[in-house]
């Protein structure tokens, strides 16, 4: 659980430089329990949700060139791939994404520093979602864990949209708030 | 450059989490697109995506049987680089087009103004393409649901607001709309609803009214 993000970050520039099959396997060891779980929350059955793990991997693995230290924590990269692998494989469709920019919409080099940041600024939202109040996070991680549209968790809730919709922009202007202080 | 109309931060949410439906995750990577404080608003967003994935309670697998599965299915083919030019549109909307803007197959729907729909997947959502004429002015229309436009060229204007190429608009169902495309050239927009299906056939118009009533209370 406390693991530094650095460490993984750390295996995915290995694996983008070296091919490193070592470094590939200890990251499987850890992710793909976790993936796993992720998929059960909406995997049609337990084999499609292998199927994810595997997916998932053969793409960070291809996509590891394209991972930059100084922008996403390792496991924030590898959530956005799994989301992405989960969209075409259960849902059997492509997720549109923003084409990449022209020039770098970050000024920060990848450095030592930036790549601290990064795993602190990890650790800090944890922290923070853990003390926001419940029925805002549990809104907030039904979201991310099931990958349902604001209207369907609405319906499943019971909660009316507008109340859906109020407790994650109330839970994420906390957080905006007091990760910024 | 940045775009002065931006989607809520509740749907760059949605949109950061996977849930958001196709056609709309269509107008947000348009948006995206040609917008860096959204873009680095949604990399902000994943960090929680990231934390949600690793909050997981671990599910068991026979780890080191996947693990040698994987392993056998590795390769060196390179990712795939989305870059190749698709003309002045994202390529998220370019790869769903037959063709350019100007060559689309437009049905006109009135004066000024022509339009084309695109296929979806997902049942209950629309997306289309609208062409508008200098000047011209969208025809007044109803939303049933929510209705989120994006400029793909040119510009209208709407009560008072000018909306430029990348600018996201939210239709509010309270207030009436009257896009009208600036006189500088042919606004071109992507629109896209999720109002609820609407049902065809015999029994469907027997049972729409009825959803529609049940849907105002």
């Amino acid at each position: 659980m406390d693991h530094d993000e650095a460490e993984f970050s750390a295996l995915i520039v290995r694996i983008a430089e070296k091919r490193d099959r070592d470094a590939f396997a200890t990251l499987f060891r850890h992710f793909a329990p976790r993936i796993k779980g992720f998929a059960l929350k909406t995997a049609p059955d337990p084999a499609m949700a292998e199927e994810l793990v595997q997916d998932t991997m053969l793409a960070v693995w291809r996509a590891a060139p394209t991972y930059d230290p100084a922008r996403a924590s390792a496991t924030t990269w590898i959530f956005t791939i799994c989301r992405n692998k989960r969209i075409d494989l259960f849902r059997r469709r492509n997720r549109p994404e923003a084409d990449p920019p022209e020039e770098d919409d970050w000024i920060m080099q990848p450095t030592q520093e930036n790549s601290a940041e990064i795993s602190a600024t990890f650790r800090r939202t944890r922290a923070l979602m853990n003390e926001l109040p419940v029925e805002q996070a549990d809104v907030l991680r039904m979201s991310f864990l099931e990958d349902k549209p604001h209207r369907t968790i609405a319906a499943e809730t019971g909660l009316p949209l507008g109340t859906v919709k109020s407790r994650i922009r109330l839970a994420l202007a906390t957080l905006r708030q007091r990760l910024e202080q | 450059m940045s775009s002065q109309h931006h989607p809520s931060l509740e749907m760059l949410e949605e949109y950061a989490a996977g849930g958001v439906s196709e056609p709309v995750a269509l107008a947000l990577a348009v948006h995206l697109s040609s917008c860096s404080a959204c873009r680095v608003a949604v990399q902000k967003l994943e960090v929680i995506g990231g934390v949600v994935l690793d909050d997981v309670v671990p599910v068991a697998l026979d780890t080191e049987a996947a693990l040698g599965r994987a392993l056998s299915n590795l390769d060196d083919t390179a990712p795939a680089n989305s870059t190749a030019g698709g003309g002045d549109l994202p390529q998220a909307l370019a790869q769903r087009l037959p063709d350019d803007l100007p060559n689309l197959p437009w049905r006109r729907v009135a004066r000024g103004v022509a339009e084309y729909t695109l296929e979806t997947k997902e049942a209950g959502y629309g997306a289309k393409l609208l062409r508008i004429q200098p000047g011209a002015a969208v025809p007044f229309h109803t939303h049933r649901g929510e209705e989120y436009t994006v400029v793909l060229a040119g510009a209208f204007n709407d009560s008072d607001d000018v909306y430029d190429k990348g600018d996201f608009a939210e239709a509010d169902p309270n207030v009436r709309h009257q896009p009208v495309a600036t006189e500088g050239g042919v606004c071109y927009c992507l629109a896209v609803t999720d109002a609820p299906l609407k049902l065809l056939g015999p029994i469907g118009r027997l049972i729409d009214p009825l959803l529609q009533l049940r849907a105002q209370r």
